[in-house]
């Protein structure tokens, strides 16, 4: 039986400093919860920030910089928008966030997954790594904007191109999976992708829904078609997906992915220098 | 001119990791808007502030005097000199009409230690055939250069700069913002990096009716101010943003292009479109974005930035603007009753005042424009299609 609290980020209207944030959902996990929520948050950075084990934190608000930093192993749900970098440098565990997630999400990442609803900003996933069966994933279900993957050498990334804006039943109640009507779900208008797609990338794969333009590759970068081994990686993934977001698995399909992988596994080797080292 | 080290802020205590916080709220029909609001604004995002500098831009707050330029001055004596305030009334005198020149309303004991704050309302003597903007430019200059003591912070019609050292709190309550009523607001709170923190090196820079707050770094500094010397415009307040100020005034008021045209081509001076892009563009849009990046090669601002200008040359408007990588934040939002236009550098601050779920992240180096005619410009690609449509 999961043992919960509530820890108010607006004490009689005054706005709790991230530290202490971090210091009563600390507290809160060594008193033996492990289900801490957290009401009205505003921007504080740093939620959760190097903590590891088995343990959920529900923001309600929008979160600020770095959720989840360095941490392992927990569970993230975010009702309501999360500002840059989330998930920097995640080792594990599973983030939510049922809003948008601008810049440089999942940066640096070694394992676990980021979910997020919305759109993305520019360097989404960049120089993210995957070793062993650590397997950093990224799913977004909205649009993201230029240099996605950058530097990538490992994991997965995948952009979906929805638009959830008219599917929210009662947008000022907070996000989750009952108030999302997923049958207004819709495919987003315009591109789904920008500029530099990938660039720089060594490792891991991008899966984009629908087609991309060759123009839209950065270096190094090359795309394919999927084939059934990709499939295998999509469709947990989506399934998750689908779940947490309510949308149906056969609306995502019914378009087909493309995969951008880089040209060879050392494609930056005639750069440098050619001396064993 | 010179400022005294007194007037310069000292390393605070506990340094925190930080950024630059930049704040604006614009109510697209004109109507005043309470100080209150911009303040809580940019006082939600503390950690990215440290008390080196803060200030603020207000439009349409002397109803009174909307003709006169209104020029708002830092003055500090100088031991065994003129008082400086003397030394500026004569300046004035020789140059302008003076309609009225007041101490501007400040609190005390909000800071130990501050220096006099004063406002004139002026007409500029039109006897050497210059346009009123540009001697009321060219005063300004003056006496940011010539007048020891004395730092003219904005020098517009109908609005003013309002700055110093310390935290955006502690500005907004030194100059009694929550007595301000203005449609059209922009915030800044500092976080210097390169220069230190002094009362007039702090945001927004402003000039004639331009304004501009900056998060971030121009690396170009060097080439956009030997740019602006030849322009007339010279750079003398230690700092990386005033140099893209002049250049928008000079692009937006003295290049001659028609009024729709010339913000979208400040802008795409500023952060011009790769090379590669240029090449696929259609036609119209590739000779215009060809010649806007020779013309003006040497307004380019290379760095991270994400900036806010405001300005009601020829209306009322607003421009959010970030450089070409995207490497600082900036979020746009706009009011359920389409009224009132935000942006700040966090998400967070907008929902303080207004919980709207219309916000999003404008395209990297792509400007989201709003006027008195409502939202023009999202800052997405499809802007350019727009563009092209106008220069047909």
């Amino acid at each position: 039986m999961p043992k919960r609290i509530e820890i108010d980020a607006m004490p009689e209207g005054c706005k709790l400093f991230y530290r202490d944030i971090n210091r009563q959902i600390r507290k809160a996990i060594a008193d033996g919860y492990d289900h801490i929520v957290l009401r009205n948050i505003a921007g504080q950075r740093y939620i959760g920030a190097g903590l590891k084990g088995d343990y959920t934190i529900e923001v309600f608000g929008d979160a600020g910089l770095d959720l989840g930093v360095f941490s392992e192993g927990l569970k993230y749900i975010v009702h309501g928008s999360s500002e840059y970098l989330l998930g920097n440098t995640l080792n594990g565990g599973e983030i939510v966030v049922y809003g948008d997630s601008w810049d440089i999400t999942g940066m640096g990442a070694r394992g676990g997954s980021i979910f997020v609803m919305g759109n993305g900003g520019s360097r989404i996933g960049i120089h993210m790594k995957e070793f062993g069966d650590s397997r950093p994933i990224i799913c977004y279900g909205g649009t993201v904007k230029q240099y996605c993957g950058e530097y990538m050498a490992g994991g997965v990334i995948v952009v979906l191109g929805l638009d959830f804006k008219d599917a929210i039943i009662d947008p000022k109640k907070p996000i989750d999976r009952d108030n999302i009507d997923a049958k207004l779900v819709k495919n987003a208008a315009g591109p789904i992708v920008q500029s530099d797609l990938g660039g720089g990338i060594h490792g891991g794969a991008i899966y984009i829904r629908g087609e991309i333009p060759d123009e839209l590759l950065g270096v190094y970068a090359k795309k394919e078609e999927i084939d059934e081994g990709d499939k295998e990686v999509l469709e947990p993934l989506i399934e998750r997906f689908c779940e947490l977001y309510g949308v149906n698995p056969d609306f995502i399909w019914k378009e087909g992915f493309t995969k951008v992988k880089p040209i060879s596994s050392r494609p930056f080797g005639k750069h440098y220098t050619t001396t064993p080292i | 001119m010179q400022i005294s080290p007194k007037f310069t802020g000292l390393p605070s205590g506990g340094k925190d990791i930080s950024a630059c916080g930049i704040s604006a709220l614009f109510n697209m029909d004109q109507k005043p808007v309470a100080g209150k609001n911009i303040m809580e604004m940019i006082c939600s995002m503390r950690e990215r502030e440290n008390g080196q500098g803060a200030g603020f831009a207000a439009y349409g707050i002397f109803p009174k005097y909307k003709d006169q330029y209104c020029l708002q001055l830092i003055i500090e004596d100088i031991p065994e000199r003129v008082p400086t305030k003397e030394r500026v009334e004569e300046f004035l005198l020789k140059h302008t009409e003076i309609v009225k020149g007041e101490r501007v309303p400040t609190k005390n004991g909000v800071f130990k230690e501050s220096p006099d704050i004063w406002r004139f309302f002026v007409n500029p003597n039109s006897n050497n055939g210059d346009s009123p903007d540009d001697q009321t430019k060219d005063i300004m200059m003056m006496i940011n250069e010539r007048i020891d003591g004395a730092f003219c912070m904005s020098g517009g019609k109908n609005m003013a700069v309002f700055k110093g050292v310390g935290w955006s709190s502690q500005i907004a309550d030194f100059y009694n913002i929550t007595d301000l009523n203005a449609y059209m607001w922009s915030f800044h709170s500092r976080f210097p990096t390169n220069t230190p923190g002094w009362w007039g090196g702090a945001h927004p820079f402003s000039i004639l009716n331009h304004a501009i707050v900056h998060n971030g770094e121009i690396t170009s500094y060097g080439t956009n101010v030997e740019y602006l010397k030849e322009l007339g415009y010279v750079c003398k307040l230690m700092t990386d943003t005033e140099p893209l100020i002049y250049m928008f005034d000079y692009i937006v008021r003295k290049s001659g292009y028609p009024p729709e045209l010339a913000t979208q081509i400040a802008t795409m001076a500023m952060s011009p479109p790769y090379w590669r892009d240029i090449e696929r563009m259609p036609p119209v849009l590739k000779k215009w974005a060809t010649s806007i990046r020779q013309t003006h090669r040497w307004a380019l601002a290379n760095g991270p930035f994400s900036i806010v200008i405001t300005t009601d040359y020829p209306k009322p408007t607003m421009i959010g603007h970030s450089d070409r990588k995207k490497l600082r934040p900036l979020i746009a939002a706009l009011s359920d009753d389409q009224s009132t236009f935000y942006l700040s550098s966090e998400l967070n601050s907008i929902h303080e005042i207004d919980d709207t779920m219309d916000y999003w992240q404008p395209d990297p180096g792509m400007p989201v424009v709003a006027t008195t005619d409502g939202l023009i410009q999202r800052g997405t690609q499809s802007d350019l299609e727009k563009f092209a449509k106008l220069l047909e």
